[in-house]
């Protein structure tokens, strides 16, 4: 990683693994929305200016259920929350640098470029890697290239498998692999835990308002797991 | 929803997340972070994912067994707690999705025959 060029191809290798893992997904979420009627060009469109797979199925379910604006927009905003603490993660990697850099460190941010980045970059030395934008913008940009092709193969060739395969069932199989390595931690069971009996119980409420109440007591549930809890390693935090 | 509520509703979709995205990075630095906040957000994706997938799972299929009011679908959910152990031990996505996809069609096709 001594020059621009080699830490952007370094950053495209380490997440290389987890982009092929994606391909399913993109697969999936492209088909999702053209099952659910939306034109191809809509759903590439989606998936370029979101960028964000758990949010565009969410999306592509409600706008399928006829739901209004205003709330898919909402709905779209709680799934994608969880990158607030991403941004705060990485922000003090990347302080110095230019607004125009920043907003491309933005655009490309996802659960595996927060990931990846942190594991090598999380405690080092600013100083030491001055090319670490590089590395981020390549294990960025291959991410964003693969996931636009994966959506628009999956919205343009559709899954035309019978429905007995239960190819919907991907979709929350797809998140449980997406959310497996975020229960680290006691407190962050009880949050999943709280969240999904939530969910759960208040399924029938109008306008998807059980998953802003669930993510809200999940988040609650976490916090009061890690302040009443005698586990040293949950106390200390990371 | 027309095409051009569609697409107004898609970049309201765009705006919202680039601004999750961009929000600490734009802060300031000497802008302090109430702990609380941070602390949190750590829980987020945690809680998000899960409700997300709870009512998919057990709410979506045939119902093949009730508990009280409530009817689930059972071979949705083991399927799906089998794949979340896999997904815990492994990490690996495809894995996962074939562990839960094959053992539900399994468990169908066993159900049926």
């Amino acid at each position: 990683m001594d020059s621009p060029r080699s830490a952007f191809l370094a950053g495209a290798r380490d997440q290389a693994p987890g982009v092929i893992g994606n391909i399913p997904f993109g697969l999936i979420t492209g088909a999702a929305a053209t099952a659910a009627g939306l034109d191809p060009l809509l759903a590439i469109a989606m998936s370029i200016l979101t960028f964000a797979g758990a949010a565009q199925l969410v999306a592509i379910q409600l706008l399928a259920d006829g739901a209004p604006a205003l709330l898919i927009i909402t709905a779209v905003a709680v799934v994608n929350l969880r990158m607030m603490m991403y941004s705060a993660a990485v922000a003090p990697l990347f302080a110095t640098l230019s607004l125009r850099w920043k907003c491309v460190i933005g655009y490309l941010l996802t659960d595996h470029a927060f990931a990846l980045t942190l594991a090598r970059f999380g405690d080092g030395d600013a100083a030491a890697q001055p090319h670490r934008r590089w590395y981020y913008l390549g294990a960025g940009s291959l991410m964003w290239l693969v996931w636009q092709i994966s959506v628009a193969v999956g919205a343009l060739i559709g899954l035309k498998v019978p429905a007995s395969w239960s190819l919907e069932f991907l979709i929350p199989l797809m998140f449980i692999a997406l959310v497996a390595p975020a229960l680290a931690t006691r407190a962050h069971l009880a949050a999943a835990g709280t969240a999904a009996a939530v969910s759960l119980a208040a399924v029938s409420l109008p306008l998807k308002s059980g998953l802003l109440l669930a993510a809200l007591a999940g988040v609650l549930g976490g916090l009061l797991v890690e302040r009443f809890s005698r586990d040293p390693e949950v106390a200390a935090g990371p | 929803m027309n095409t051009w509520q569609t697409w107004l509703t898609l970049i309201g979709m765009g705006a919202v997340t680039f601004a999750i995205r961009m929000s600490f990075i734009l802060l300031p630095p000497d802008i302090r972070v109430p702990l609380l906040l941070k602390r949190a957000l750590a829980y987020v994706a945690a809680a998000v994912l899960p409700a997300l997938i709870a009512p998919d799972v057990l709410l979506r299929g045939t119902v093949t067994m009730t508990v009280g009011s409530w009817g689930f679908d059972a071979m949705r959910l083991f399927a799906a707690l089998l794949a979340a152990a896999v997904a815990w031990k492994t990490r690996s996505v495809f894995a996962t999705l074939a562990t839960g996809l094959g053992a539900l069609l399994v468990m169908r096709h066993w159900m049926l025959a």
